[in-house]
């Protein structure tokens, strides 16, 4: 199924599909975020907003709006 | 030598910093923009180096003010930061996210010395890094491996230093650079080209064995109820600290500044000179050390709070809520030191690096009631509100008390959502935030920040400052002509003066003087605009005192009225201030007049050194003039609202 990085939950892996802001997408590529990249979703604040996500070891805050903008896939469970 | 030290921020940039420079640096701006600049030097035998720190970037692709400075010096051989060296840090652990910098660093004909920090954090996390490997891929840069966290590595960037090799021209990329006037799509489709050729490099010199698992500490930090209350006790110790413990070396160095003054007025031959020196030199300088205690403390904690990572959990706890005010999660800790002292508070935010959120914060953080408040609203309130308890248990003077700092919170929170729709933002509003690994705060380099803020203060506001409380005391203590001389010879020849003891009478011919300096002229010339307000010029020339401070409110009402206090209370002050009658024979203060001299109080910007401190932060003084009219409105507007309905 596909979704956006943002309705994801904690814990679960995702691997990105595509991300639909260019200056968004170069400033993810900067910080290490590709596309084809196996993520997971490490923390949520309390209001749901921002969400944390695992890059390589690297944890990353981004914002839901920002999140929203990146087509993620479930992985690891079907 | 000149060397640029760059790199990503969470890199162990600034403990190489100072690793190699010692307490040896200089902060200043980068020419024309906001943008913070540490810069040092040091010794390696006979060669003399000087060292730039660059704000940490990600990319050469500007996004922010700070990473704007990074390209542009990079981009100008005419600059006169530009590097005659670039060290470039990255951290070992992360050597995959880093080096999209460092290969962009590559593209210019400038050597390089790359350095290889947290090397014992990569070894942690199971990361092997084959430097032999990455050596062989870069011909011609020098690479070295440290730990400048354990303080460890300096003689290896010696070593580096010493076999500086010349660049080959060949770049990563070919030279190419993103440029500013590139559209959105290229920049991505050059970003992704350098970071699939960095995975190539990747697979050739790094080998993980572990996979990274996250602190549990972070489920804590963020969660719904811990989290809050974590923080929110974290801020009441700090606040506890600046409050309470720095009133010891404040009252130190007041009474030390006091005892000078007194000594020096004794030495000096009399005259204008030794007024100069012990009324308004001194006192000055005094007024400027004041604050050390407070920001040095204040610092002492962010120092802490970021170096161990945990600020950044409160960014991310906070950004939420505080988003739509136009502020940033980080916007908390500023406000909240506000609390104690607005000077602190307005450097602190720092720590936020969009300019329109730091903005924000800064003229919005002195509206949050300060210590020096605090003097004034006792005083006050002690005056026109009665004791007593609402319900038999609610103190009624500590309800008001209360009630004065929830208007400062509140205007302070209503002029942020105003601010929002007026300024301009400079910069993208996204928020990619890294939350780098928790760990235990290196000593030297929480130290080496307290220092930096103090000196900050200390040379660039407290020139402001002493230069307004020189410009104060001369309209205090001079009038035009004659006046203030003839009007102590008429004091001399009341009947109250010749009644009175030797203390008394100087405190009426100071009394006299004061009320006919220039600033004892200004309050009368002003009575007519604050008459709305119910002040009358006596009130009016406490007003304009104020500005060195606030508390000096009470201090000058005590001249103004001629008492001499004895101990902390100001008992007498109090009485003469309910018998103090206006020129129709109605009490000066009632009430009405007594709420909306506080309100005012609450708003009003009536404190030089925030101003010189608001100056020194954004750079111009455009800011301070804005802010300080705004707050004076709304303190106008208030009070004169609080005035009507009350009276």
């Amino acid at each position: 199924m596909q979704n956006s990085l943002a309705d994801c939950k904690v814990g679960e892996e995702v691997e990105v599909l595509s991300i639909e802001d260019d200056f968004i997408a170069t400033k993810l590529i900067e910080m290490g975020m590709t596309e084809n990249l196996k993520t997971r979703v490490v923390l949520i604040a309390p209001l749901g907003d921002p969400i944390a996500i695992d890059i390589k070891g690297f944890i990353l805050s981004l914002r839901k709006s920002e999140a929203k903008k990146i087509r993620v896939k479930k992985i690891g469970q079907n | 030598m000149k060397i640029a030290l760059l790199g990503n921020p969470n890199t162990g940039k600034s403990s190489i910093f100072n690793l190699l420079t010692g307490l040896r640096q200089h902060v200043g701006n980068f020419p024309g923009v906001t943008v913070e600049k540490k810069s040092g030097f040091f010794t390696d035998g006979s060669q003399r180096y000087a060292i730039v720190d660059f704000p940490g970037t990600y990319s050469l692709d500007p996004r922010s003010l700070d990473e704007e400075v990074v390209s542009r010096v990079l981009r100008d051989p005419k600059n006169k930061d530009y590097p005659d060296l670039i060290m470039a840090v990255v951290d070992a652990s992360r050597l995959e996210n880093n080096l999209f910098l460092f290969t962009q660093l590559y593209e210019f004909d400038i050597p390089i010395v790359l350095v290889l920090n947290m090397w014992d954090v990569a070894k942690k996390q199971g990361v092997e890094i084959n430097i032999e490997r990455l050596r062989e891929l870069f011909p011609d840069i020098t690479i070295v491996s440290t730990n400048a966290r354990l303080g460890l590595g300096k003689e290896r960037i010696f070593g580096g230093l010493k076999s500086i090799k010349a660049r080959k021209k060949n770049g990563f990329m070919g030279n190419v650079i993103p440029e500013k006037a590139d559209d959105n799509e290229s920049k991505r489709e050059k970003a992704k080209a350098r970071k699939e050729k960095i995975e190539t490099i990747i697979k050739q010199v790094q080998t993980k064995s572990k996979k990274t698992k996250e602190s549990r500490l972070d489920a804590f930090f963020v969660h719904p109820l811990w989290g809050y209350l974590f923080f929110l006790g974290i801020l009441l110790v700090m606040f506890q600290f600046i409050f309470s413990f720095a009133a010891y070396p404040m009252d130190f160095i007041d009474s030390s500044f006091g005892h000078l003054a007194h000594w020096t007025r004794g030495v000096l031959a009399e005259g204008v000179l030794n007024d100069l020196i012990s009324e308004g030199i001194i006192p000055g300088i005094g007024g400027v050390l004041i604050f050390v205690p407070q920001i040095a403390l204040l610092f002492f904690f962010i120092g802490i709070l970021e170096e161990t990572g945990y600020l950044s959990r409160v960014v991310f706890i906070m950004d939420r809520i505080m988003r739509p005010l136009g502020l940033n999660g980080k916007s908390v800790v500023p406000l909240m030191s506000s609390l104690a002292c607005a000077i602190p508070g307005v450097m602190s935010a720092r720590t936020i690096s969009n300019w329109k959120e730091r903005l924000i914060t800064i003229l919005i953080a002195p509206l949050m009631s300060c210590s020096a408040r605090i003097p004034v609203y006792t005083l006050l309130i002690a005056l026109v509100i009665p004791e007593g308890y609402f319900f038999g248990f609610i103190n009624i003077q500590g309800l008001v008390l209360f009630g004065l700092y929830l208007l400062g919170v509140i205007g302070a929170l209503l002029t942020a959502l105003i601010l929002k729709l007026l300024i301009r933002n400079k910069s993208k509003g996204f928020m990619l935030l890294e939350l780098p690994g928790l760990k235990s705060p290196r000593w030297p380099d929480v130290f080496a920040s307290v220092i930096e803020k103090v000196k900050i203060f200390i040379f660039d506001a407290g020139k402001i400052i002493i230069a307004i409380s020189i410009v104060l005391w001369f309209l205090a203590s001079y009038g035009p002509g004659d006046s203030i001389h003839i009007a102590k010879e008429n004091t001399r020849k009341t009947e109250r003066y010749s009644k009175a003891n030797h203390d008394e009478k100087l405190n009426l011919e100071s009394s006299a003087g004061l009320k006919h300096s220039y600033i004892g002229q200004l309050g009368q010339l002003i009575e007519p605009v604050i008459k709305p307000l119910g002040y009358d010029w006596k009130i009016g020339i406490s007003l304009i005192t104020s500005f060195a401070a606030r508390e000096v409110f009470v201090g000058s009402l005590s001249t103004i009225y001629a008492v001499q206090e004895e101990g902390d209370e100001p008992k007498k002050l109090i009485d003469s201030m309910k018998k103090e009658k206006r020129s129709d024979g109605t009490l000066t203060y009632t009430f009405a007049s007594g709420m909306s001299l506080m309100v005012f109080y609450v708003f009003a910007m009536q404190c030089m050194s925030t101003v010189a401190i608001v100056k020194r932060e954004t750079q111009s003084w455009k800011w301070p003039i804005i802010q300080f009219t705004f707050m004076g409105v709304m303190a106008y507007v208030f009070s004169w609202i609080a005035y009507f309905i009350l009276a």
